[in-house]
């Protein structure tokens, strides 16, 4: 900082000593988060939506008043005017700040400041946490706006502050969680006309999921009771909701992150995290409360609770780590080989390419079933029909096979052309995964269509995990073809491993010594 | 801050940022070499800059020298090689690169709703700058790349001399010891390429910093460069001192190189004489050609200064009336013309 301070001493001396409380405050925030409220402040977009919402609601007492006069004080009244106030302000927090958000990080990317953002000190996470937060502090600024409005509300008939606050908890998470969604959006275009695609589906959820707020007009939502449960409940959405925002969070990172930085670690640690949360809580949960075991409930809990969000986990953050480059880049790898010995091995899975993504996969299936068996014995009390376990065991057969083949596209496509980009392997993935499952489909019907009959289900569709879970579920048990289908599902995933072996031990031999497999890969760029 | 440093030892690693020495080397480039597929975009470059030096990164359009400079920056990692910023590699610590470097892109977008101030602020709050010291580093660049009239213009509305100045403000705002600037002149009217080359010359010399600053406008790198390096299809051709490449340039004409010889006879020299001169000079060994306009004669040479010295020599002997005689003399241009062959890659 030497000479750009000293040489300009005499024009400190015009600046107080020191500076006024609002700016050492700025100080301490994320530079982005700054910036963008100036910003806002300035645009015509957020201070326009901040002023419609403020007349909407205006305009709603004012009609509400005026109508209805005294008949406001004996009527039922509060859950009307509580409804027409949270409209205007879903439509705000719902759609127009994740829209905000996803534009604002878009022309980041495409007008190449991000580029620029990434050599000052602000890495990433903290870009994408300055996003973020500047999305809060809209959202809570949209909710002070109609403050004064929910305050009025609260004095009508009707009007009870359990379901109020439900509704309006809510909102502030799930607007959090769609705005992390427009972040990795955002990162997924790569110019100005996938820019318009991704903006037509962006702006599609948003309004489905916004439209979800109408449910308030259900006259059964003003009856929650206000019982512990409901706050459970309550609690229990916000903190899958804070899950999703933080492995949003961490997707956006990773897909800014420069490729040559390490991309993987921070979604694999997050989803690790996420998922001994959720195996936690459940197995908390069982430990308190005593479910009557082999029962429908039990069951369903334990799918919904448990299952569920693990596959959700593995399929998103498997398809991503299974489909990454082979190899460390030269600057990742000599950071892992700066760490201790033992260390980097055990930070393993965690590590990027795709084998070790592989690693991770299979680790994190197996860590599932285990904890499944300690949670409730899958082969007998835990599901009466049965049907769950195979449901289970498919599921884990079909995770196990296609992150087999992900690594396996990954690393043949890379041995062709190291420089081969992952949005290539990820599409040739995804073509192979779809045609194996549709053409049993289409076989069946052509055959049908020819021999005029209907053939069931039969081993040969196992390509098809449609087919497969449809037939599981019709079944209940285990007929013969499923028996032969995950039979074939295990032998595949097993030789899909033996194949990947030789990826997975190039990984190790390239945490090893800085001329690993990784740099001969380079080499072979040269030639 | 440098003054306050405590002198300390150095031990012999990498990781230690070096103290200031007299003239120490800033920058290191060691074979660095960056390909797409099978493009060897980048091809074992190797250069060094010190403190106070103006380099000039010459070459022909897609030579490899914004790849070159964002491997630099640190926004892209070489397949071979290194670069060593003040004793940092930028492979293996970027963090602490980006910390004494100031890349300015040959576009960068601008953002919306802000003005020249705030766009400053932002940057050095960007760079962890608080409070007074925030304060004081914006007013230093402002009042050093003279944006203090246009403090509060939007920047979206500035013009593009004005906004390369912005840009250049902004690399300025963390103080970095090495500045890179990609093909900073471009697109600018001469007056502002005049200001902005004042501008780079003053930042070498009086604030002591090291710049790598690439252009096609080569006459003009030639003024304010200490040394320059001519990159072709990602390979360095020719490097080091601007006269230096000048003297072995001439010192390596060999015969057969075609170049020019200018002539001039006092005025006056009827044109009986200037026909026998003509005719003379035409006889003359390695003379390929002559054309004669008025009392000026230019000659195509194929000899090498040897030659050149002796057919002087011969016009004295000859007692013509000669008042000039020289080799046209090479601009940086020239020299680029004849260094690179015109690769597209
Ligand atoms: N990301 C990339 N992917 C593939 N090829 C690239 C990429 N970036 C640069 N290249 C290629 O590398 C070569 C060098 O490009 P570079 O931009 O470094 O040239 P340059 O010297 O800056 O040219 P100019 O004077 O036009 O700016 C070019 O042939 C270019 O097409
Ligand atoms: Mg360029």
């Amino acid at each position: 900082m030497s000479t750009a301070t000293t040489t300009t001493s005499t024009e400190a001396t015009s600046t107080p000593d020191r500076p006024p409380l609002a700016d050492r405050f700025a100080d301490r925030m994320n530079p982005i988060l700054v910036k963008e409220v100036r910003q806002a402040m300035k645009s015509r977009g957020f201070v326009g939506t901040l002023m419609l919402l403020i007349g909407a609601c205006w305009l709603v007492s004012l009609v509400g008043s005026l109508n209805f006069g005294s008949a406001l004080e004996y009527y039922a009244f509060g859950p009307w005017f509580f409804a027409l106030y949270f409209i205007p302000l879903v439509t705000a927090i719902g759609i127009v700040v994740p829209f905000l958000t996803y534009n604002s990080m878009l022309n980041e990317r495409l007008d190449d400041t991000f580029e620029m953002l990434s050599i000052t000190t602000l890495n990433a996470r903290r870009i994408v946490n300055g996003k973020l937060l500047t999305a809060i502090s809209l959202i809570v600024l949209c909710y002070s706006a109609i403050t004064p409005f929910i305050a009025f509300t609260s004095l009508l008939q009707g009007f009870r502050w359990t379901p109020a606050l439900f509704v309006m908890v809510i909102g502030i998470f799930a607007s959090t969680g769609l705005c992390s969604l427009a972040l990795v959006v955002s990162t997924l275009a790569s110019n100005r006309l996938m820019q318009g695609f991704f903006s037509l589906i962006l702006i599609a959820v948003l309004v489905y999921c916004s439209s979800f707020a109408l449910s308030l007009f259900e006259p059964g939502f003003w009856t929650i009771p206000s019982t512990w449960s409901t706050f459970m409940g309550l609690g229990s959405i916000c903190m899958v909701l804070v899950g999703v925002v933080y492995l949003l969070r961490e997707v956006t990172v990773a897909q800014i992150t420069f490729e040559s930085d390490n991309r993987a670690t921070g979604v694999r640690v997050v989803c690790s995290m996420l998922m001994v949360a959720v195996w936690g809580t459940t197995w908390w949960y069982f430990q308190f409360f005593t479910l009557p075991s082999g029962s429908r409930t039990t069951s369903m809990f334990l799918v919904n609770g448990l299952a569920l969000p693990t596959a959700f986990l593995i399929i998103v953050v498997g398809y991503f780590s299974c489909t990454e480059r082979p190899a460390m880049s030269q600057r990742v790898r000599r950071r892992v080989l700066r760490m201790p010995g033992g260390l980097r091995y055990l930070a393993f899975p965690w590590l990027p390419g795709c084998s070790r993504g592989y690693v991770f996969v299979l680790m994190h299936l197996f860590l599932f079933a285990a904890i499944l068996l300690l949670i409730a014995d899958p082969f007998g009390t835990w599901d009466p029909l049965v049907i769950r376990r195979n449901f289970a065991l498919a599921a884990t057969a079909y995770a196990m096979l296609y992150s087999g083949i992900a690594t396996l596209i990954s690393r043949l496509l890379r041995a062709r052309n190291p420089d081969c980009r992952s949005t290539l392997v990820r599409a040739t993935f995804l073509t192979v995964v779809s045609f194996s499952a549709v053409l049993p489909h289409l076989i069946v019907a052509t055959i049908e269509q020819v021999q005029q009959s209907v053939i069931g289900y039969t081993w040969l569709m196992f390509s098809s995990p449609w087919a497969t879970m449809l037939e599981i579920s019709n079944s209940g048990g285990l007929s013969e073809d499923l028996m032969i289908t995950l039979q074939v599902l295990g032998i595949s995933s097993l030789v899909l491993f033996v194949l990947n072996c030789r990826g997975i031990a190039d990984s190790v031999i390239e945490m090893q010594s800085d001329q690993g497999p990784g740099s001969a890969t380079q080499k072979g760029a040269k030639a | 801050m440098n003054e306050t440093v405590p002198v300390e030892l150095i031990t012999a690693t990498s990781e230690l940022v070096p103290l200031p020495a007299p003239s120490r080397q800033v920058l290191a480039v060691r074979h660095l070499s960056r390909y797409f597929g099978d493009l060897h975009a980048v091809d074992d470059v190797s250069f060094d800059a010190a403190e106070g030096q103006v380099v000039g990164f010459i070459g022909p359009n897609g030579a490899g020298k914004t790849t070159t400079m964002r491997i630099i920056a640190t926004l892209d990692v070489p397949n071979h090689g290194d670069a060593i910023v003040c004793g940092n590699s930028v492979i293996d610590y970027p963090d602490r690169v980006r910390r004494h470097i100031g890349y300015m892109p040959d576009s960068f977008g601008k953002y919306s709703n802000m003005n020249v101030e705030d766009y400053l602020d932002f940057y050095a709050r960007a760079y962890g700058l608080k409070g007074r010291d925030r304060q004081r580093a914006v007013n230093h660049v402002l009042a050093f790349t003279e944006l203090r009239k246009l403090q509060y213009k939007s920047i979206k509305a500035l013009s593009k001399g004005m906004s390369q100045r912005l840009g250049l403000g902004r690399t300025l705002i963390h103080d970095p010891q090495l500045l890179i600037l990609d093909e900073p002149a471009a697109g600018l009217d001469p007056r502002a390429r005049v200001e902005l080359r004042e501008l780079v010359h003053l930042l070498a010399r009086e604030l002591n910093k090291t710049v790598l600053i690439s252009s096609h406008i080569l006459t003009e790198l030639g003024e304010i460069c200490d040394s320059v390096v001519i990159i072709e299809a990602g390979k360095v051709l020719v490097s080091g001192d601007v006269d230096e490449i000048h003297r072995q340039k001439r010192a390596s004409r060999v015969e057969g190189d075609l170049h020019e010889v200018l002539l001039r006879t006092v005025s006056g020299f009827d044109q009986a004489q200037h026909e026998t001169l003509h005719k003379w000079l035409l006889e003359q060994p390695f003379v390929t050609a002559c054309q004669m306009s008025g009392d000026c004669f230019r000659l195509e040479f194929t000899g090498n200064e040897q030659q050149q010295a002796e057919l002087l020599k011969r016009l004295i002997e000859h007692e013509f009336p000669i008042i000039e005689f020289h080799g046209k003399t090479q601009t940086l241009e020239d020299a680029f013309m004849s260094i690179t062959r015109g690769i597209t890659q």
